[in-house]
């Protein structure tokens, strides 16, 4: 499995850093931290159900972040619901692949998300539906780090535990950076572990780029929807860039694309490793 | 108006499972037979508007049957971005139950007119917009809410008015309520009673007006194809408790200027809020008064 999953997060970011290159387009930075998540949320298969936790229409997956878009539609593309021509029309003038993700003609993108805070409120929704309906379907949403500031994630959370939706997974790309700088230096989140324990959430916290955490933690999450009544939250410790030593920590590419084919070449060396 | 909604709401609710009804710890008194007889349908979402528009798009997605009920302004202005990209952009048919419009919570302060409302969300596609002024046309209303596949933004007034004699069945608008004169009113919401009941205490004036109510502000084409039919038309006035930027005058200007109308727009004559807020206390009449809303229609008319 691992080796699996480790392949598919390379091809993400190969892919994610040739796209975003080619058209000038942003936020690598923010793609290759969650490029692990993707990798396994979407291909981990967890051994006790003998299934991934994103279904197979990947219709119980929303990306909050919608920034990283490009990280979803190429795994999409990797699951075969989204075409090689498709994928190869992103951010160009007449495509559907905007540069955040959009839902409109774009198999398998069930929410189509920008504006920071719409994600987990409307994953909430989803769960609540299918509780209302007697269903224990897992819905997983990905949120950014910076996206904790946004007041619709605390009202959600208390939500969230209130309706007691343990079939809701939210998992947190703890990068530690967002737009202008490090989280800390904006409006710090710690202690981020306290506060959704506070909430009545099940807290989880992995380093977000080990597959095997990952995994782990996914398979935890299946378990306390069976058991328990809260919603669970996963804190992945990420690096934004990781995977390319020049872009790791480094605020410069939350929004500019690499500088020169010399820049990209080294990037696709270090990835291909 | 809103407790007929809500009356027809909830025998539709209690007929079809899949209708959820979500408030934002709103409705106090106007809600508790859902909360008694439909438990499993009803869900108080605390005091976060915001989120509750996303929820409500979430549920939507998964076949839910939406309703949210709330205050008009907190449901149309603090939510604009919800209403934007969760709703419409994903064509959720979420009803929006916005109770209170215009002047109608006076006393409480400028936080709770709902003012603005109608010329934000019409500037989005992708939404219905209703604005009934009386029961039949709540009837209608609720219609059309329930039939659409798009979103619903449906402002509710509490009182409770009789305008139309008879039940509506029309699909076009606007509606005619009296009068055979050439000089056009047009009104929408709740004002139009006020414009109605203004009109009949006035003498003779029914030979010189003809009023019209329009209770869909969008996305059906309001039908002006009418005014063709009169000879010569003296005034066309609009009427609405609302701010005049983009309101329901603008709208019907624009219309008269797609269709091409030859109406010289000096006989158009917009009445409402003239883009002031209010600076001091004053219930439902008082404010209107002080924007001068009937008291310009008299002028106009007299």
């Amino acid at each position: 499995m691992n080796n699996q999953t480790n392949k598919i997060s390379r091809q993400i970011r190969l892919e994610s850093i040739r796209l975003t290159t080619e058209n000038n387009a942003s936020h690598i930075g923010s793609i290759f931290s969650i490029s692990d998540l993707l990798a396994v949320l979407f291909f981990g298969k967890i051994e006790q159900i003998g299934k991934t936790i994103i279904n197979e229409k990947c219709d119980n997956f929303i990306l909050s972040k919608g920034h990283a878009g490009l990280g979803l539609y190429i795994t999409l593309n990797l699951k075969g619901i989204l075409l090689d021509e498709e994928l190869k029309s992103y951010y160009k003038n007449g495509s559907k692949l905007s540069g955040h993700v959009s839902h409109l003609g774009v198999s398998g993108v069930r929410f189509s998300t920008g504006s920071l805070g719409h994600g987990l409120p409307y994953a909430v929704g989803v769960a609540l539906a299918k509780k209302i309906s007697a269903q224990n379907d897992p819905v997983v949403v990905l949120v950014g780090d910076g996206e904790l500031n946004e007041g619709t994630t605390w009202e959600s959370a208390l939500i969230a535990r209130q309706f007691s939706l343990s079939n809701l997974l939210l998992v947190v790309d703890y990068n530690r950076m967002q737009s202008l700088g490090f989280t800390d230096d904006t409006l710090s989140l710690e202690p981020i572990e306290d506060k959704w324990v506070s909430f009545g959430w099940n807290v989880i916290r992995i380093d977000g780029h080990n597959h095997v955490e990952i995994l782990t933690s996914l398979t935890e999450f299946n378990n306390s929807n069976f058991k328990t009544n809260r919603p669970t939250v996963i804190i992945a410790d990420t690096i934004k860039g990781k995977g390319v030593s020049f872009m790791e920590n480094n605020i410069d590419y939350h929004y500019k694309p690499l500088r020169s084919e010399e820049e990209l070449n080294q990037a696709i060396l270090e990835l291909s490793k | 108006m809103r407790e007929l909604y809500l009356e027809l709401l909830f025998n539709y609710a209690k007929a079809n499972k899949n209708v959820v009804i979500i408030t934002g710890d709103l409705g106090f008194g106007a809600l508790d037979n859902f909360f008694k007889e439909l438990p499993d349908q009803i869900f108080n979402l605390g005091i976060a508007e915001q989120s509750i528009v996303s929820i409500a798009a979430g549920l939507a997605s998964e076949g839910k049957n939406v309703f949210i009920y709330s205050i008009a302004n907190f449901i149309s202005l603090r939510v604009l971005e919800q209403i934007r990209n969760d709703l419409c952009y994903h064509r959720l048919p979420v009803k929006i139950l916005a109770i209170g419009t215009g002047y109608s919570y006076g006393q409480l302060g400028f936080s709770h007119h709902a003012t603005e409302d109608i010329s934000v969300i019409r500037s989005i596609p992708n939404i219905m917009i209703l604005n009934p002024s009386d029961q039949q046309e709540v009837r209608l209303s609720f219609k059309l809410s329930i039939e659409t596949k798009i979103p619903v933004y449906i402002r509710l007034d509490k009182t409770t008015q009789e305008i139309h004699q008879k039940s509506l069945e029309k699909s076009f608008f606007p509606l005619k309520v009296i009068g055979n004169g050439d000089i056009i009113v047009l009104a929408s919401g709740r004002i139009v009673k006020d414009v109605f009941d203004t009109l009949v205490q006035l003498d003779n004036i029914t030979n010189r007006i003809t009023l019209y109510s329009c209770p869909v502000i969008k996305p059906i084409r309001i039908d002006l194809t009418f005014l063709n039919s009169i000879p010569t038309i003296s005034k066309l006035i609009t009427v609405e408790e609302h701010n005049l930027s983009g309101g329901f005058g603008s709208m019907i200007i624009e219309k008269l200027n797609e269709s091409k109308f030859d109406i010289n727009l000096n006989k158009v004559i917009r009445i409402g809020i003239n883009d002031v807020m209010v600076e001091e206390v004053g219930d439902r009449d008082y404010l209107i008064g002080n924007n001068k809303i009937i008291s310009s229609l008299i002028s106009e008319l007299t």
